[in-house]
């Protein structure tokens, strides 16, 4: 350990660290950050922390708050992709007449993932009306995710994007006419290049080629960049593209210190472009390496249980009661799923009864329905427990309180012409006014002309006999209401409109959202994503805010949109039962006491997602060109992702993980994926050596 | 019941400022988190543009002194959708701070503790010549600064006592503030140590008052004005509608900036 402190705190060596997750890895980076701010001449020198998840850059602003230095301190903690969209925004005045622009020396737009998709998104539907990806079937929101996909791809793998379709086309084995369906990605893609370079957008591809091949090349840029990171800590490698660790070489020669981690068997984004090979590139460059394991007597038990979790052919030299005390099923085996949640929510009550921090509890899912969300929620509301839902790639059209803002967009604009389902009006109704119940909502609702737009009827107008039924605090409420909407009929840009319903109406006393905290964050998400939306479009002064406006509200309502925005107080609070899909816990670089594990019978542990657009191998930089992808390499690669999974959650538990299996799925089938058949196979190979015994 | 800070708690002008503003709003915003979207001012969009504008042009000086060439940079002004950028930059070339000497460091920010609580900072440029450093502050605000008001605020105040302490400094510092619309008419500021010292004092005080204070302690303004440029005018059951933008003061803008940083669009980048 001695030798593993020197090689850390030390502000001149480059390292290379590398081990299982939870061995400390992160630790040791977090002490080597403190020596070097601790120092006030090294702290003044510049020290990039580069990490691939936002997420992760809490746990390193803790330990620079902590320090308590009364020093300058020059330090960045950010993920390349914002390190990537700052520098291109400071030089872009360097590289935007030399790039292709057909507008140069005019600010720029930076599009989010969701921007880019709906460009891509009016770019595909003239297309689709002629035929094009006839013989895909895939919902419009997929196949534009794909193809945005697939121009990120080139440019962090780094090909040129014209060279899409035809790399995939040479690994496809089946049908010719697939062939067809990559000459139509592929003419997208090349389009929606053109479009961008036409209006000056950048959207992520666009950012990454403009960096690496243009600012890289600059020696402003790249002096000011080498003068700004002296230090650099660099934590999950593993979890980036190539083209940031293309980066952090390029840096290597004029950095004083590195330190570069690597989790042993994780690359979990690898669909999104992770490439745990190209990172290794740092073993051999770097002056040292450390290679940290998990050495107390849990963890070593821990490592030959996943062993023989993982591998049929491993011999078990425990018994079922030993593998019970760190991986079981829960007691009572269910038929049904919603059973199967009871059964978890009782098992969690007594480990919180039992003095479990509800924080070190977490419910894992490859895949989070609302249903599954909901009915835990209500289950454990029944214990005063909480539980919060962390569903990164949620959309915002599943939060009720983003449906009721945009119910009231509809009513408020009726140049729009959206139809709205009678139901819906009920109860949004009968939700939005705290003094209105279904019945009355429902009066309203019938006296709705069928023919659009939606009007809502004032009080007056309402049939005298339907006017008796109304108190009159529900009489004064209506008026309220429909004065308001009278005042803000068309009121744009949209995001100004939300703001106002929100903090003049629906926030008041008497309406939904006064004194609802959860109200005015996702109140705070729609109207991000909506500014993003509008600056989406630029400057542009001609902008149709009507149409703007319109298109948006529809891109919210077909999903989408994401819900992408984690408030700041979600991540450390630790009242509540943590509930997210697999891939987002790993993400999370956290450990955890217990481990809930549902659907372990669903092939989506680690079933690739169906993606005939692109494909995450083909189109990674270790494949070979000319080779075909078989059934055999998705076989070996569903293989490698469970054992990946496997590992990581293992190595993220501390005391038990249970296993959440019912007869039939959350939708009903019998499922018996690999996951379940990997644990049955360990219950029966212990089971037979307590026979032999 | 004490109150429990953020982990990552840091000070800043404007945190402070809407500290003395309004306790609660603090306790709302600082240490509650709570989002709250209500309009902060009648003309929300009207603030956004300038702000951005403003931002454009902070990035065009911060361009100019990291080295790119005036004529790039003049025909970056000329093509902004703003044509205020244009005027304003080349009202910056004709003045005497396109000419700076010395070491100059442009769009700094510094992070410190002094007394055991943590601070950040961010300067627009700062000038180190002759032994002595030279803060400057870009204004775009559209309106002639006061300068006793200017004198009395927790920015001016509090700028030289982070610089003074994190690069160890006990030599005099000037500060500068251009406003772009009167730009003959700087408003300077020269901080002797003892000046710095006495402002120290001042922010170790208020500071001490912010984070000894009770949960109960963070009550809400009896100055109403406040609560009509204030975002959480519905939570507190003060009103419906918000301020316009000639009814903002000079703290006001500061207020709304700090509700723009922490709440804008681009506030998640990381």
């Amino acid at each position: 350990m001695n030798k593993i402190n020197s090689l850390i705190l030390s502000s001149t060596n480059k390292v290379y660290l590398h081990g299982d997750a939870g061995a400390g890895k992160t630790q040791l980076a977090c002490q080597r950050l403190r020596y070097l701010v601790s120092d006030p001449e090294i702290a003044n020198q510049g020290i990039l922390v580069l990490v691939p998840q936002r997420i992760q850059v809490k746990r390193y602003q803790k330990v620079v708050a902590d320090i308590k230095a009364s020093h300058n301190i020059e330090l960045s903690i950010m993920t390349m992709s914002s390190l990537v969209r700052r520098t291109v925004e400071l030089f872009w005045p360097l590289i935007s007449d030399r790039s292709g622009f057909y507008r140069p020396f005019e600010p720029p737009s930076f599009l989010t993932l969701e921007t880019s998709q709906y460009y891509m998104g009016r770019l595909v539907d003239p297309l689709l009306a002629k035929g094009y990806f006839s013989t895909v079937s895939l919902s419009r929101n997929r196949l534009l995710s794909q193809l945005v996909d697939n121009l990120n791809k080139a440019a962090i793998i780094g090909f040129p994007h014209t060279e899409i379709g035809e790399h995939l086309s040479e690994a496809w084995v089946g049908k010719e006419s697939q062939k067809r369906v990559y000459e139509d990605a592929q003419e997208v893609i090349n389009a929606f290049r053109s479009f961008c370079l036409q209006n000056n957008l950048l959207d992520f591809s666009l950012q990454v080629e403009l960096f690496k091949e243009m600012l890289l090349q600059n020696p402003l840029c790249k002096n000011y960049l080498t003068r700004l990171y002296r230090h650099l800590i660099y934590d999950n490698a593993e979890e980036d593209p190539p083209y940031v660790h293309d980066f952090v070489s390029d840096l290597w020669e004029y950095l004083h210190s590195a330190l570069i981690i690597q989790d042993d068997y994780a690359g979990y984004h690898s669909f999104l472009g992770a490439d745990p090979k190209s990172a290794m590139r740092f073993k051999n460059i770097a002056n040292d390496s450390i290679y940290l394991q998990n050495k107390d007597d849990v963890s070593e038990k821990k490592s030959e249980l996943v062993n023989a979790f993982i591998d049929f052919s491993k011999p078990v030299h425990y018994k079922v009661k030993d593998i019970h005390e760190f991986i079981t099923p829960l007691n009572h085996r269910s038929r049904f799923f919603p059973e199967m949640l009871k059964e978890i929510a009782e098992s969690i009550r007594t480990k919180i009864d039992d003095g479990v921090s509800p924080n070190e509890i977490v419910i894992l899912s490859p895949f989070m329905s609302d249903a599954t969300i909901f009915t835990l929620k209500n289950e454990l509301s029944r214990y005063d427990i909480k539980l919060r839902a962390m569903r990164p790639s949620s959309s915002l059209n599943d939060d009720s309180v983003i449906q009721t803002l945009l119910f009231f967009a509809v009513i408020c604009h009726p140049e729009w012409e959206i139809p709205i389902d009678p139901y819906h009006i009920s109860s949004t109704i009968a939700y939005a006014l705290s003094s209105f119940d279904l019945i009355r909502s429902h009066f309203i609702t019938q006296e709705i002309s069928p023919a659009l737009p939606v009007q809502f009827p004032s009080f007056e107008n309402l049939p005298e006999s339907i006017q008796n039924r109304f108190s009159d605090e529900q009489c004064a409420q209506w008026n309220t209401t429909m004065a308001w909407i009278n005042a803000n009929l068309s009121v744009y840009p949209l995001d100004i409109f939300f703001s106002k319903l929100f903090g003049e109406l629906l926030s008041q006393p008497g309406f939904a959202f006064y004194r609802d905290l959860e109200s005015g964050s996702s109140t705070a998400q729609l109207i991000n994503s909506f500014k993003k939306f509008r600056h989406a479009f630029g400057y542009q002064s001609d902008i149709d805010q009507e149409e703007l406006a319109k298109e948006f509200v529809k891109n919210v309502q077909s999903g989408l949109l994401a819900a992408t925005f984690v408030p700041d107080e979600q991540d450390d609070d630790d009242q509540f039962v943590l509930i997210t899909p697999v891939m987002s816990f790993l993400g999370l670089n956290k450990s955890v006491d217990y481990q809930y594990w549902l659907n372990v019978g669903s092939s989506g542990w680690y079933e690739r997602l169906e993606q005939p657009l692109t494909h995450p191998i083909v189109l990674s930089r270790h494949w070979q060109p000319g080779r075909k992808w078989t059934a055999e390499d998705d076989l070996a690669l569903s293989k490698e992702t469970l054992e990946k999974f496997i590992r990581g959650l293992f190595n993220r538990c501390r005391k038990g993980i249970f296993l959440g299996i019912s007869e039939y799925s959350e939708t009903g089938q019998e499922e018996k994926g690999l996951l379940l058949l990997h644990y049955q196979a360990l219950v029966r190979r212990a089971l037979r050596n307590e026979k032999n015994d | 019941m004490k109150t429990q800070f953020p982990n990552n708690f840091v000070f800043s002008q404007s945190n402070m400022q809407t500290y003395l503003n309004c306790r609660y709003k603090f306790y709302l915003r600082y240490i509650q988190k709570l989002t709250w979207p209500a309009q902060v001012t009648v003309d929300d969009l009207r603030f956004e543009e300038d702000r951005n504008t403003g931002i454009r042009f902070h990035q065009l000086l911060h361009q100019y002194f990291l080295g790119f060439k005036p004529e790039l940079l003049i025909q970056i002004a000329e093509n902004d959708p703003d044509n205020r950028i244009s005027t304003w930059f080349q009202t910056f070339l004709a003045s005497q701070y396109a000419q700076l000497q010395g070491k100059i460091e442009s769009e700094k920010t510094i992070t410190t503790c002094i007394n055991d609580r943590n601070f950040i900072v961010k300067y627009d440029l700062l000038q180190f010549k002759d032994g002595q450093y030279t803060i400057y502050d870009w204004k775009t605000s559209n309106k002639v600064p006061n300068r006793e008001k200017l004198m009395d605020s927790i920015q001016t105040r509090l700028y030289p006592v982070v610089l003074s302490e994190a690069y160890q400094n006990d030599q005099p510092i000037n500060f500068i503030i251009w406003e772009i619309i009167a730009p003959n008419a700087p408003i300077v500021f020269s901080f002797l140590k003892q000046e710095i010292l006495n402002n120290g004092r001042y922010i170790k005080e208020l500071t001490d008052e912010i984070l000894f204070l009770d949960n109960s302690d963070f009550f809400k303004t009896s100055n109403t004005r406040q609560c009509k440029i204030c975002e959480y005018r519905s939570y507190c059951n003060r009103g419906t509608m918000p301020a316009t933008f000639e009814e903002l003061d000079e703290n006001g803008l500061n207020e709304i900036e700090d509700y723009w940083i922490t709440n804008g669009y681009d506030a998640n980048l990381v």
